[in-house]
């Protein structure tokens, strides 16, 4: 099972770990992506993410169904916030579930290192002082 | 040919708009993107990836009428 949203609004960390987990699965693995407050030794404000969304979410899960494969994982769940998150705040939850924690762990570190590199997301970083596309 | 063009972040600022219909003369996205590069040279400055029909293609791609084309500066989703 594989479940995408590109511009959710989290309730709660619970509501990705009850999704993912399963019987069958000696693990669970969550990476959660949060703004910093620092970039270049500059005070960000807040990050304003934007997204091609149709095209973003067939990406992504384009990319589960291929990690699924890869790794032999059960269930995934990937939500990237859209819009203004503050430091702290979270922007990107990935959730897999695998009979062992080895396949989980690199799964969800390969989900997101493609979505990083292809997935058609934008990151704004807002200073004090003006703002700057994130490349 | 007559296709709609979609701009998203950094290009979006550059050109002022999210999106247009562009009518242009040609059959691939190297003829649009000459295109419009005549009317915004500043795209120029950019590096960006293209799809079509919410997929990455590559400049020799042909188009047709319609085609929903999207310039994609690098991303930096995460």
């Amino acid at each position: 099972m594989i479940r995408v949203n590109v511009g959710y609004e989290l309730k709660s960390l619970d509501e990705v770990f009850n999704e993912v987990k399963d019987r069958e699965c000696g693990a669970v693995v969550l990476f959660i992506g949060t703004a910093r407050d620092l970039s270049d030794g500059k005070e960000v404000l807040y990050l304003e993410y934007e997204a091609y969304e149709e095209m973003a979410k067939k990406e992504i899960e384009m990319i589960c169904e291929d990690a699924k494969e890869r790794f032999g994982l059960r269930k995934i769940t990937v939500l990237h916030k859209l819009g203004r998150v503050d430091p702290e705040e979270i922007s990107v939850i990935v959730g897999v579930s695998s009979k062992h924690r080895k396949e989980g762990f690199e799964g969800c570190k390969y989900i997101m290192d493609r979505i990083k590199e292809r997935v058609p997301i934008w990151k704004k970083e807002v200073f004090k002082d003006g703002e700057r596309w994130v490349e | 040919m007559k296709v709609k063009v979609l701009f998203f972040a950094k290009a979006r600022d550059v050109i002022g708009k999210r999106e247009m219909y562009v009518d242009f003369e040609g059959e691939k996205v190297e003829d649009l993107i000459r295109h419009i590069m005549v009317h915004f040279p500043k795209l120029g400055s950019l590096k960006f990836s293209v799809a079509v029909n919410r997929e990455f293609v590559m400049p020799d791609h042909p188009l047709k009428d319609e085609d929903e084309v999207a310039i994609i500066p690098p991303v930096s989703g995460g």
